[in-house]
């Protein structure tokens, strides 16, 4: 048997480890990070993870960061979940990584833009959220227009991308991104919240957050 | 087994990592260098070949595959004697040199962005996006610099395709005035990278593609 522990914060990009975690359906402990409280650069988060960042699992002991590499972990030590769709040859395997990787070094970095723009800039936020904006707008009307076709990422079955898109999707909202327009990915988002696993995963959080709360209280 | 192999890619880019790992695989390959500048990769022949309309982007026996990382593991598990990536002792080990791999393209590589070209993240002033990415690029050169202090390269005694991938970070960094002097530890390791022979013949090559491209031009 594995040992996991996963460190995350409700409402954080861990929110896709979480739902990944509760869909291989194995036992984990997990550990609320407070980057309000900035926690993240605490001595003690720092010897789990030198980089201050979240996600990070510990697998055996062992640091694993970066929420897609803990995803494909996941995918490839457990793959009869369904974490990601079953490849047919090694190019197809490497498609597939290909999304992840879009998702966390396209998708991540330019919604931050429109939900955290300090996080780009040391002087005025505003125009950092409109170009995240302007950067968007593309993308996330071609992902409109898949979803129009299709139920989930890769067609037929949800996939951890379909949970991680749906995470990028919230960001940008809460940075203040239209949506209103796109029947696609409003319905997407449905279907997301829907899903066993994702619902699992927010009642983690809420009862990682009580505990965290109790704890600091 | 042998493929059909063609790489789009752009002068300078972060694609100059990909072509150091063909070259390392030492397969023949065709190359096609995008005319930015222009817009090449905006126009409708390269988004029918690529809807992104981003670089890299490989065609294996005419089937697309983008993203520079996982061009790369496609790559070394193609062609595992290049060993562009230390043979992993475990599945946790695979994960974490994926890890590594997405540590620079989704940290290192936006905040190189951010210091070599920064309207890319704003409508307004440059300075303080280039600003702000001095301070990340600073902040993972030191954990850089603090992972070679004693050792040649990013996994040891051994070169990798991560090398070369934080080595073009940096040297992008500093296209974008970042100065590296003051971050002596990496002084050593970057010379070592450029004496590396594929990264030698792979700006060998794109240097010829770029020649080639400004003589259609003129």
């Amino acid at each position: 048997m594995t040992d996991l522990t996963l460190f995350h914060l409700p409402g954080a990009c861990s929110r896709v480890t979480l739902t990944a975690l509760e869909h291989v359906g194995v036992a984990y402990k997990d550990h609320v990070v407070n980057l309000m409280k900035g926690e993240q650069h605490s001595p003690g988060y720092l010897a789990v993870n030198p980089r201050g960042k979240i996600p990070a699992l510990l697998v055996d002991g062992e640091l694993l960061a970066e929420n897609a590499a803990i995803l494909s972990y996941l995918h490839r030590r457990w793959p009869e979940a369904g974490v990601l769709p079953r490849a047919t040859d090694p190019l197809e395997e490497a498609q597939i990584l290909a999304d992840l990787f879009w998702l966390a070094s396209f998708w991540h970095p330019t919604v931050r833009a429109m939900r955290m723009p300090v996080r780009w800039t040391t002087g005025d936020p505003a125009p950092i959220k409109e170009r995240g904006r302007q950067l968007l707008a593309g993308p996330i009307a071609a992902m409109d227009q898949r979803f129009a076709g299709q139920e989930w990422w890769f067609g037929d079955d949800w996939s951890i991308c379909d949970t991680y898109f749906y995470w990028v999707c919230t960001a940008a909202l809460e940075g203040g991104f239209d949506f209103g327009e796109m029947p696609g990915i409003l319905a997407h988002r449905a279907r997301v919240e829907a899903q066993p696993a994702f619902r699992r995963a927010i009642v983690r959080e809420q009862s990682a957050m009580t505990m965290s709360t109790a704890d600091g209280a | 087994m042998a493929h059909d192999l063609k790489l789009f890619h752009a002068f300078t880019a972060c694609t100059r990592v990909t072509l150091t790992a063909l070259e390392q695989a030492g397969v023949p390959y065709d190359d096609h260098l995008l005319d930015m500048a222009r817009g090449e990769h905006r126009c409708a022949e390269y988004l029918a070949i690529n809807p992104h309309g981003k670089v890299p982007a490989l065609l294996v026996d005419g089937r697309l595959l983008t993203e520079n990382g996982a061009i790369l593991r496609w790559l070394n598990a193609e062609y595992p004697s290049a060993g562009l990536f230390p043979e992993p002792g475990s599945e946790l080990e695979t994960a974490r040199q994926l890890s590594d791999l997405l540590w620079v393209s989704s940290g290192w590589h936006p905040y190189v962005r951010a210091v070599k070209v920064p309207f890319m993240w704003t409508t307004g002033d440059h300075a303080p996006v280039r600003e702000r990415g001095s301070e990340l690029v600073a902040g993972v050169l030191r954990q850089l610099e603090q992972r070679l202090d004693g050792q040649d390269w990013w996994y040891g005694s051994q070169w990798s395709i991560i090398d070369t991938y934080l080595w073009w970070a940096c040297i992008n960094a500093e296209i974008g005035g970042f100065d590296l002097a003051a971050f002596a530890g990496i002084t050593g390791w970057r010379a070592r990278n450029e004496a590396h022979p594929a990264l030698v013949r792979a700006l060998r090559r794109e240097a010829a593609a770029q020649t080639a491209l400004e003589q259609k031009q003129t």
